[in-house]
């Protein structure tokens, strides 16, 4: 590997010269983990929208007491509200109209509409104290996947695939799903992007569909061997432009290059459920057979993290219930209940459970209060930055935990456990064997982490 | 400037109207190398030569097809090259 002397040390790390000869695409540029790792790779079940936390996993039998009467004043106290719900003459307390019971051996309460994943509480660390800056959408999502509320910054899974590198360099270290149709918020690409990172530790996101990856055939005309003779050409030819143009973006290209070539033969097999058993595609309900589906996509994740596939992220959308909340949340349940924790299951009887991360859930949370009219049946919930839930499970989490308790209304946390944003991630990069302080890559004069100068390792979900 | 018809004045124009500068020795000599091995590649897969300089809507008048092939396959390197898309 050749690089012209005026590169300095530094650039020299963060450059990835051609042909990946500087950084090992298995071994990252940290050149392994820092500490022993309890995960190798992550699988994160993102609930876009901000899934309401008092219809699914934190049980507030207080408010049925308060339903329809104001929410305390005492109780919002200087907490911002949104402008959708802020000018509202009364704030009433809607309770949840859903049952919770206790399950497993740790008695985690779990509502009546997660049937499946209450079979899987001794498997999870339920955070019940999750909380953020963002109260919109937009900045939350962004904040939530790269660490700052303002776009530009590298995502989780670029980072990762950045630090470590990947189990299987002939699929992308970092890939993103989303369910089929789901409509709601907008996603954008930046929040699976490379932010200042190098263009080749973005996520590649596949369709939600039969063929998830377009173009891998070569068209006619095209052969293999013909191909990797443009690519070796092409390699040698930027080596020497190197020296005239200093430009990481050619290098990042290059790769992409590679990285596509590579996926011509990976990939087909990869996604190919057709050799799944029944017993696999029942596990994971009905729907895992169509593509594009939160179930399909689920089976996917487990096929990806069987190959290697260092940060496979899966979005579903639609968590946003402002209004007919008890009918919005039970459909979203219904969707990604059943396969989410056949998710846990499957990972585990395949034995890779031990080293894969599974995290759910999403942005923010829900309001105690109604937003819009609260009616017998019916009622909305805005956005609420201040405690949601997360749980986790897998690779180095402890089963069975709940960290963290809420007041009455799961409106403020009540106790000293609590996770922001930024402990979210100190916390899943501990977890793959990473000091968040000492990942950081130096953009416009300064080095930045994922997690900034924030953040604080939450030990007690830890196993 | 004028350009000879032999492979490498057709390389130097090629490089010349595509990445605006002319080609150095070092790259010559390796889109040189890669012009002999795609004639190599097509001259034993003429199937694929034809397949290939058939697809899309030029029609060209050059009756080896396998020549066609090893410098189509030429050409379309350097469109892929930095210099062809990047004013630096």
């Amino acid at each position: 590997m050749k690089v012209s002397a005026a590169l300095g040390a530094g650039q020299l790390v963060n450059s990835n010269a051609l042909g990946g000869g500087v950084i090992d695409p298995t071994q990252g540029v940290l050149g392994g983990a820092h500490m022993p790792a309890s995960a190798k790779r992550v699988i994160y079940l993102y609930m876009a929208g901000g899934p309401s936390q008092f219809e699914t996993f934190d049980n507030k039998p207080v408010m049925r007491k308060w339903h329809g009467q104001d929410l305390p004043k005492s109780i919002i106290g200087e907490q911002r509200l949104t402008g959708m719900s802020g000018n509202q003459s009364s704030l009433p307390v809607a309770a949840s109209p859903y049952q919770f019971s206790k399950h497993g051996e740790s008695g985690m309460e779990v509502s009546e509409l997660l049937p499946h994943t209450a079979k899987i509480v001794d498997e999870i660390a339920l955070v019940k104290t999750m909380y953020t800056e963002a109260i919109n959408h937009g900045p939350a999502n962004t904040f939530m996947q790269t660490g700052s509320q303002i776009a530009g910054r590298p995502s989780m899974g670029a980072w990762l695939d950045y630090g470590l590198g990947t189990g299987n360099p002939n699929l992308p270290p970092f890939v993103v799903m989303r369910t089929k149709g789901k409509g709601g918020q907008p996603l954008f690409a930046r929040l699976w992007g490379n932010g200042f990172l190098p263009s080749q530790y973005q996520g590649v996101m596949f369709r939600p569909e039969n063929d998830p990856v377009l173009f891998l055939n070569n068209p006619g005309g095209i052969a293999k061997s013909s191909r990797r003779g443009v690519l070796d050409a092409l390699h040698r030819l930027e080596e020497l432009n190197q020296e005239n143009v200093y430009d990481p973006q050619i290098a990042s290209r290059l790769a992409q290059y590679e990285m596509a070539y590579r996926m011509q033969g990976s990939v087909p097999e990869a996604v190919d459920t057709r050799n799944e058993t029944k017993a696999t595609f029942d596990l994971y309900g009905a729907d895992s057979k169509k593509p594009g589906t939160f179930a399909n996509n689920c089976l996917m994740a487990r096929r990806l993290a069987e190959r290697g596939v260092k940060f496979i992220q899966l979005y579903h959308q639609g968590w946003d219930q402002h209004g007919g909340c008890a009918g919005g949340v039970k459909k979203q349940c219904k969707d990604v209940d059943q396969a989410s924790a056949a998710l846990v299951m499957d990972l585990k009887q395949r034995g890779l459970l031990d080293d894969t991360l599974v995290i759910w859930g999403g942005e923010f949370g829900r309001t105690a209060y109604s937003q819009g009219k609260l009616t017998k049946n019916d009622y909305g919930r805005d956005h609420h930055p201040a405690c949601f839930p997360t749980w986790f499970a897998g690779g180095g989490i402890k089963g069975g935990t709940i960290f963290g308790e809420t007041d009455d209304y799961s409106y403020n946390i009540a106790s000293e456990d609590k996770m922001h944003v930024h402990d979210f991630h100190a916390t899943v990069l501990h977890l793959l064997g990473i000091d968040h302080t000492r990942l950081s890559f130096k953009f416009q004069g300064r080095s930045f982490r994922l997690t900034d100068v924030h953040g604080h390792v939450k030990h007690k979900i830890l196993s | 400037m004028s350009h000879k018809a032999d492979d490498t004045g057709k390389i130097q124009l090629a490089f010349l109207k595509l990445a605006g500068r002319e080609a150095s020795e070092k790259e010559l000599e390796i889109l040189t190398k890669l012009l002999a091995e795609q004639r190599i590649y097509f001259k034993g897969a003429p199937d694929v030569a034809n397949k290939l300089t058939t697809m899309g809507k030029v029609k060209s008048k050059q009756k080896d097809k396998q020549e066609l092939a090893a410098w189509t396959v030429m050409v379309n390197t350097i469109m892929n090259l930095d210099g062809f898309y990047m004013l630096r």
